[in-house]
């Protein structure tokens, strides 16, 4: 029996939330500062593809459509940063990306078709992303799965370590018991300690740093980190905000309690704001410790190809560069089916994407972001590169020494937070890393504690922030392999 | 010291209203320069502070790049011109016409005079457009450049083809352009001039265009100055919520129905002209009205209506597109067919036509033969026939429903905090009911006459073309039409295909081809339509049908006598206008379930209409009693 928990009041706890603590960036007005993205540009998006239904054509043809740059049945490549997921084990069947196409359970294991094209492509970091590791088979009548054990979690992670296959970003799959559950666990038991498969602890030590969990959808707000231009604006959005499904969580039996979130009236002021206007939102798994998950958009239909070109719109690309946002795309793009009907409808009428990948709307709203990534408004790149972007600029720890000629950021060696590991900035940690200045300071150097020498930054008129420079490393995007 | 767009107007306002007041009284309403456009238009207190004009001036000043001149073409009394200037912009305010030029120059005088910080901003051309090249930076505001004939538009494009940037409204451009083609012909004849940025201000109805080398568009801008919305919220939070939108059926009461029983809610779908050919009208009614197998599926016997214009060209492809110098109807022509659907009420609404001579003579023929349409949409001028009209102020792109029953204060609260009334900026200040009309009434009583009610249209945040339609016609949204009990009138361009989602003008929006008519997407969207209709929970009906349902079920008035075995109910309108019985078509009342008999009688009649009684599904203890509702048949060939 669930103890009672005191439901979280949004509208109480956020009343005059000024703007600038709404969840916008904010730039240190005379100092410096990380810079919302890479320079030189002034939004961010990223897609989240879940590979559910995707076969062998269709993968390699939106890839090359949208991550390559020759002839391709859509159409001439687009030249994006856009990855993709994959799975440890699923049901027996077609040959989705899965290194194994049986259950957990099943012995001998035997490596799937597509096991080299995983380990080539995530060697490379384009599959950033595991989806959930799979699927179980249910218990018959019921949506509990079987056979699932700690040891599938600790021999999956074991595997992909000894293939040099390192994904940071881990997503729920449909139902899947090596999901996390954070505050509103309930089926899910990779963060359950009292449930045989927990593994948590193997899944944070191998690298994930990075959950998607079920709740953590924006359905009709595109973007999160939104300036919002007026307090008339982010009062009405605050209002508008769907708060329920955050503060609940329900049980095996679909009965909902209120969602436990621990800490003082401050932090749950924080929290709140984090649900309402952050990508990355710092709670507590099952197990007590805590966790970063992050949001992805999926708008009001299912996200399948073809509902794409209404979840993702010329309108919404327009507000998020305006607004200086950020969105990561939830998406199915190997499956299809008709717009706007409810699931019980729409599932019954959809069929698995081919090639051409896409339609001509799609395509049409892909062309759009590629001229808005190529324009330098719009940084389009993998969702783990993106989210470690996003949590540097919260994270990173330097000082400045502003003398008259020169001010001199010193970058601490060490960056990690409660919910990781602590560990050296890297290179992947300098791709891009971006800083904002007052337009009138002298020249800026940028170094590493106890490294020898200076950052070869750039300098630059910040189009995004007028009276401002960027002082950065360029970004260098991965390169599709042809 | 610059102003903003309001205060700008304000300041002009309070020069050019006693200036042109005088020169009326002085010379005329011709001599003056103002005619009759602008002298009801100073009779209405206000010259440059007014829709059209400051909020222009407001885009222009905010959402536009900066420039170093701006060129108001045919500018009128110069008040758009004049209310730049006091913005701090550099403007040149050109007029063609001798009059109208005199009451430029004589505006500026007058600024010269009591302003001279704006009036050193601003000159005035006697011409259309400046012959002399405009410089470099410059952006031409074209928004009514009009009264130019056929043979002299390529020059006008060409002068304007030298400018960095250009701000038109299309409907207004080189000549009227009623319909939605012609609109997009307009853009295009730009676009084709190297403008290739393309961004609409849909609101205004302008259309910015600008080549490649102007400067983007700022950013972090506020679009449009909110209205005082926490005023709005008291205003309208103050009141019962009984009288907020919702049709509110008084409980143990003799009361009107929301809708014919036994429905929950409402809908009607506004179908445009653009690219409408016979063959797309035919197919798509085949399907969706049709009770017979098609290509598609057996027809799904939906009452969706159709409309038609006036074509004054033979070239043009809108179907019941009649031209207006036609001859009588021959036997199969698309005029014949017109008459006939429109007798039988499945085409009620003319559109996109300004009524001239020509016009209303065809109108008065087609009355002669027993068609009248009772719906406008977007049609200028009188028409005597029309009993509900609408135009695109009058479209609605976010809230989905009217009449939406919110079900608790708070809901209401919430619906009408987060209601974007920036829409509805042109009609402030309004009193209560005008505010609760516009956000959540399709009718909007007080706007016209008795005789023509304006009405809401629906079009959704996208272009309402026919791709559009199943995402904005979600599941989820339809069931909420009937949970909320609401009612709605939605614009369709039917024939109109155009990439979901695009911006406008990006969007390739061109004629549906007939193949693409009923596919994956849009046989499943209408199949969950004719199922809460075949339900008997969403009344589906032509748009004249249903407006006339919400006008009854407003104007009538209900007296009840209540006797131990029978209660006596005369009906009457509110305007004790007489009413006759075939208005009362799908008449319902809501009764408690204790009632006794029920008779219901039209004032000034005798005898009893011929109502029945069931439980009311939607009233907890209460029956209806009611005339059924009748579809109309789709004459199946």
């Amino acid at each position: 029996m669930a103890v009672p928990v005191r439901p979280l009041d949004p509208f109480a706890l956020l009343t005059d939330l000024p703007v600038e603590q709404g969840g916008a960036h904010q730039l240190r007005t005379d100092g410096v500062s990380v810079r919302a993205y890479p320079y030189p540009y002034i939004a961010a998006l990223s897609i989240s593809n879940d590979l559910d239904g995707m076969h062998q054509e269709c993968f390699d043809g939106w890839h090359a459509f949208v991550n390559g740059h020759g002839p391709t049945p859509d159409g001439d490549g687009l030249g994006l940063e856009v990855g993709d997921s994959f799975w440890i084990w699923t049901y027996p069947g077609p040959e989705l990306l899965s290194l194994h196409l049986h259950y957990a359970h099943v012995e001998p294991r035997q490596d799937s078709s597509r096991a080299g094209q995983i380990v080539e492509l995530g060697r490379l970091g384009w599959l950033d992303t595991l989806h959930s590791m799979g699927n179980w088979p249910f218990e018959e009548g019921s949506d509990r799965c079987l056979h699932a054990l700690r040891d599938q979690a600790a021999y999956a992670l074991d595997r992909l370590d000894r293939l040099g296959v390192k994904p940071s970003v881990y997503v729920n799959h449909s139902s899947s018991v090596s999901n996390v559950g954070g505050p509103w666990g309930w089926y899910q038991h990779a963060d359950d300690p009292e449930h045989p498969f927990y593994c948590m602890d193997l899944i944070k030590a191998f690298g994930f740093k990075y959950f998607w969990i079920d709740e953590c959808v924006n359905f009709g707000k595109f973007g999160d980190h939104l300036q919002y231009p007026t307090q008339h604006h982010l009062d009405r959005a605050i209002r508008q905000f769907p708060w329920a499904a955050w503060l609940r969580r329900r049980d095996y039996e679909g009965v909902t309690y209120n969602a436990e979130f621990p800490g003082d009236s401050d932090a749950h002021r924080q929290l709140l704001t984090s649900f309402f206007n952050k990508t990355l939102i710092r709670v507590n798994g099952r197990d007590g410790k805590p966790l970063l998950a992050f949001k992805r958009h999926r708008g009001f239909d299912q996200p399948i190809m073809s509902t794409f070109c209404n979840q993702v719109t010329d309108a919404d690309l327009d507000a998020l560069e305006e607004m200086r946002g950020v969105v990561i795309v939830y998406q199915h793009f190997g499956r299809k089916g008709p717009r706007g009907r409810a699931p019980a409808l729409s599932r019954k009428l959809r069929s698995t994407v081919t090639s051409p990948a896409f339609d001509e709307h799609a395509r049409a709203r892909f062309h759009s972001i590629a001229e808005r990534f190529h324009a330098g408004r719009l940084w389009v790149a993998l969702q783990s590169r993106l989210l470690n972007y996003l949590w540097l600029r919260d994270t990173l720890r330097f000082g400045v020494q502003q003398a008259e000629a020169k001010w001199l950021v010193t970058i601490e060696e060490e960056i990690g937070c409660d919910a990781t590991a602590w560990r050296r900035v890297d290179d992947g940690d300098l791709n891009g890393l971006s800083f904002s200045v007052p337009s009138h300071a002298p020249e800026v150097v940028v170094t590493i504690a106890g490294r020898n020498g200076t950052l070869p930054v750039l300098r630059a008129p910040d189009p995004g922030w007028p009276g401002r420079d960027a002082v950065y490393l360029p970004w260098r995007q991965l390169e599709w392999p042809t | 010291m610059t102003l903003t767009a309001a205060k700008a107007a304000e300041r002009v306002d309070g020069i050019l209203m006693p200036l042109h007041g005088r020169r009326v009284m002085e010379l005329g309403v011709d001599p003056s320069g103002l005619f009759d456009h602008y002298k009801a238009i100073l009779d209405g207190g206000h010259i440059a502070n007014r829709r059209g004009v400051s909020d222009l001036a407001h885009v222009i000043g905010q959402s536009l790049p900066r420039f170093d001149a701006y060129h108001v073409l045919r500018s009128g009394l110069g008040e758009l011109a004049f209310v730049l200037s006091a913005m701090g912009l550099r403007v040149l305010a050109c007029e063609a016409n001798t009059q109208r030029f005199a009451a430029v120059e004589a505006g500026v005088q007058a600024l010269e005079r009591e302003a001279p910080e704006i009036a050193q901003q601003i000159a005035a051309l006697h011409e259309a457009v400046p012959s002399a090249p405009p410089g470099d930076n410059v952006l031409c505001i074209a928004h009514h450049l009009m009264g130019f004939s056929a043979d002299q538009e390529d020059a006008v494009l060409a002068l304007l083809s030298r400018y960095d940037a250009v701000l038109i409204e299309p409907r207004l451009f080189l000549h009227l352009r009623p319909t939605i083609a012609e609109q997009d012909e307009a853009v295009e004849a730009i676009r084709r001039r190297g403008f290739t940025f393309i961004r609409e201000f849909s609101g205004l109805g302008v259309v910015y265009c600008a080549k490649p080398t102007v400067a983007p568009m700022p950013t972090m801008t506020v679009r449009s100055e909110l209205p005082a919305v926490t005023n709005i919220v008291d205003a309208l939070t103050a009141m019962p919520i009984e009288e907020t939108g919702h049709h509110h059926v008084r409980l143990g009461a003799v009361s009107i129905r929301d809708y014919p029983f036994p429905f929950a809610g409402a809908l009607a779908i506004a179908c445009g002209v653009a690219w409408q050919s016979r063959a797309h009208f035919q197919q798509l009614r085949d399907f969706l009205c049709g009770d017979g197998e098609t290509p598609f599926g057996h027809g799904l016997g939906l009452e969706v209506g159709g409309a038609f214009t006036f074509s004054r060209d033979s070239g043009r492809v809108a179907c019941f597109g009649v031209g207006v110098a036609a001859a009588p109807a021959a036997a199969g022509s698309d005029e014949a067919l017109l008459v006939e659907l429109g007798r039988a009420g499945w085409v009620d609404t003319l559109r996109d036509v300004v009524i001239d001579d020509a016009v209303r003579r065809k109108l008065e023929a087609l009355a002669s033969a027993g068609f009248e349409p009772t719906v406008g949409v977007d049609v200028g001028g009188d028409l005597a026939s029309l009993r509900f009209t609408s135009d695109r102020q009058l479209l609605e792109r976010t809230k989905f429903g009217e009449h939406v029953n919110f079900g608790s204060e708070p809901r209401l609260v919430e619906a009408i905090q987060s209601y974007p009334w920036e829409q509805w900026q042109h009609v402030f200040p309004a009193s209560q009911e005008r505010l609760i009309r516009c956000f959540n009434s399709v009718l909007q009583s007080d706007r016209f006459g008795e005789d023509a009610r304006p009405f809401k249209r629906f079009s959704g945040s996208m272009r309402p073309t026919w791709t559009n339609f199943p995402p904005e016609f979600r599941t989820d949204r339809l069931d909420a039409l009937t949970n909320q009990r609401a009612a709605m009138i939605v614009e369709l361009e039917a024939s109109a295909w155009s990439l979901i989602g695009a911006a406008p003008f990006y969007d390739g929006r061109r004629q549906l081809e007939l193949r693409e008519m009923f596919d994956e997407h849009a046989v499943p969207c209408w199949q969950d339509i004719a199922t809460r209709w075949r339900d008997r929970k969403l009344l589906l009906a032509t748009a004249g049908r249903l407006l006339q349902w919400l006008w009854l079920r407003e104007c009538l008035r209900l007296r009840t006598i209540r006797g131990a075995d029978k209660w006596v109910v005369t009906v009457s309108a509110a305007d004790e206008r007489p009413i006759g019985a075939a208005e009362l078509h799908g008449l319902a009342l809501v009764v408690p379930e204790e009632a006794p008999e029920i008779v219901v009688e039209l004032e000034g009649t005798s005898s009893p209409l011929p109502v029945r009684r069931a439980p009311d599904p939607a009233v907890a203890q209460h029956d209806a009693v009611y005339l059924p509702w009748s579809a109309l048949t789709w004459p199946q060939r």
